[in-house]
This record gives C-alpha cells, structure tokens and sequence, in this order.
C-alpha cells in the first residue's frame, strides 16, 4: 500500500508537466544588414552612422499553450556570439502586442548580453508580437568581415 | 530490479523527456548577421588652380612653383592601406609636378614624389582612420630645356587601395 501511494504520488506530480510542457513560444521574420560606404555620415572624412536598427515588427514571437488569459508568462532574451566583435552590440525592444491574451513591458531598447535577461511579460495565448532589433557601435574600428550571432527567446511559465 | 523500481524508473524517464520537450518549445532563435564591407572612401577639395613657372634667378634653374590651397579628406576601415597618385597624360619632357600628402591621423606620408602615369605611393601604413581636409602640397617645376610649354591640364587621381 505504501509503495502504491508512492507511485501515484509521483504520478501525479508528473502528472502536472503537460500544463508546464504546453506552453510554447515561436519567432518569425529575420533582420540582416550590410554596413558600407553608404553608411557614413557624410561621406569621406567621417566615420558609420554609430547604429542602424531593423523595421519595426521585423520580427515576431509567438506564445502558445497556456492554460487561458490569466496564464502569467515572461520571455527572457540573451544572445550567443558565433562570429561577433565586443565593440558591436545588439539591442531590442518590443514594438506592439500581437493579437490575443495581453503584453506589457519591453518597449524600450535594451542591451543583450549573455546572460537571460527580462524582456517582456504577458498572460495568454498571444500571436505576432512585433520586436525591432538595433545595432549599435559600428565604426571604422569594426574590420571588413561578417559577423552573426543567435539571440534566443525563453517563455517562462509565471 | 523489482516491479516497484522498474515503474518508478520508467515514470521517472518518461517526465525527463517530457520535460526536455517542455524546454525546447520553450525556446526561440534568432540569428542576426551583420556584414561590414570594405570601405575606402577620398574626397579632394577642389582644383588647386593654375601653377606658372616664370621666374628664375640667372645661373639657376627656374623657380619652381607650390601650392597648398587643395585638401583631401579620407575614411577607411582597412589596415595597411596606402593613398596612391597617378597622371592622366605624361607630363611636357622636362617638366615635373609633385605630389606631397599630408598623412592622416594613422599613416606615414611619403613627401614630395613625383607623380608620373605609373601610381605612386604617396601615402602608406593608412589603418582605420578617419581623416579631414588634409593639405596637398602640388609643386610644379621645369629646366629651362622644357622650353616655352603652353599652357596644359593634368589630372591626378588619388586612390585608397592595399
């Protein structure tokens, strides 16, 4: 009996993963850019135009599988450097709130590094949340080359 | 391994996988790329005007002549560039012009060099720099076995190249 009770207890425990294990976010669009000539800020003699930013809503994220429209969430942001120079640096900002459930937060420009940090939050099912991505730094120092990195969006089931 | 463990062990690698699912939906990529492209970008200020040479001193070769009046202004995002100056046409015999660049903030000038239809340096060691309105020292000169030479035009193109 008690070895019984043991195992239905941790069944149900487990049991409760398919609510945590639904939800789920995706991103659509892209953003890549080509820097030149024809970004400096007035031609020879001066230097990149220091940023260049994407349309807004270039890109979109997705969240789907909560459990209803009081199913708190957050998305955390970080990028992973593949060929990436320190003095460039990324940026992103939420731009409008998709449709369903609701958004909040994440309309200012902020840095990515590493390491996750707070985005935005929301509750709900929500499709299409527009997000504008900015590059900064970009100089004459920045060598001739292509440079790439991978910015991963984590939902986190509040 | 008795019954009990077996469904333990099996629940509890069920749950694992269920979780690894769990966390891969959880999570979305995007890659940005960014390319940089070569820049190598000079501008000149204008004509440096007419040079005559028309003075002398007796027992000398005639006075050569200079002008300082016409910069140039340069961006690159290279390393080791140099600023090259080549002729359209060959100078009249007996006449030369130079060419002195004053060096940009990264870079070695070469001085007074003779610009010919083969480019020269005139400029060398150039690296990431950005540079404005930089003198061009043009000097003009002639032995007397030139003889009269009407007047005649030349163009001198600056290159940023490695």
């Amino acid at each position: 009996m008690k070895k019984a009770m043991t195992i239905l207890s941790i069944l149900a425990f487990f049991a409760r993963g398919p609510a945590w294990a639904q939800i789920a976010i995706s991103t659509s669009g892209s953003w890549s850019r080509s820097v030149g000539a024809s970004d400096l800020v007035s031609g020879a003699g001066s230097d990149l135009t220091a940023g260049c930013e994407s349309a807004a809503g270039a890109i979109t994220l997705t969240v789907t599988g909560t459990t209803g429209g009081a199913d708190a969430w957050r998305i955390d942001v970080k990028k992973v450097d593949i060929a990436w120079i320190s003095a460039l640096r990324i940026y992103f900002r939420r731009t409008d709130s998709g449709s369903g459930g609701s958004v909040s937060g994440g309309t200012t420009y902020q840095q990515l590094t590493d390491a996750d940090l707070s985005f935005f939050t929301g509750a709900g099912d929500v499709s299409g949340i527009g997000l504008q991505a900015q590059l900064g730094g970009l100089s004459v120092s920045v060598p001739p080359a292509t440079y790439s990195a991978t910015v991963y969006f984590t939902v986190v089931d509040n | 391994m008795n019954k009990t463990r077996r469904i333990l062990a099996a629940v509890a690698v069920l749950a694992l996988c269920g979780s690894i699912a769990a966390f891969a939906d959880a999570i979305a990529t995007q890659t940005l790329t960014l390319e940089v492209t070569a820049i190598n970008e000079i501008e000149v200020s204008g004509n440096p005007g007419a040079m005559t040479v028309n003075t002398a001193t007796a027992g000398s070769q005639p006075d050569a002549v200079t002008n300082a009046l016409t910069t140039y202004s340069i961006t690159t995002n290279g390393t080791g560039m140099k600023i090259t100056g080549i002729l359209n046409t060959v100078m009249p015999t007996n006449v030369t012009l130079q060419a002195a660049l004053a060096a940009p903030d990264v870079g070695t000038s070469a001085g007074a060099t003779t610009l010919t239809t083969t480019a020269a340096d005139l400029v060398t060691g150039v690296t990431q720099v950005v540079s404005s309105a930089k003198t061009i020292t043009y000097t003009l000169s002639a032995t007397v076995a030139a003889g009269i030479v009407a007047s005649t035009t030349r163009t001198v193109t600056l290159t940023v190249t490695n």
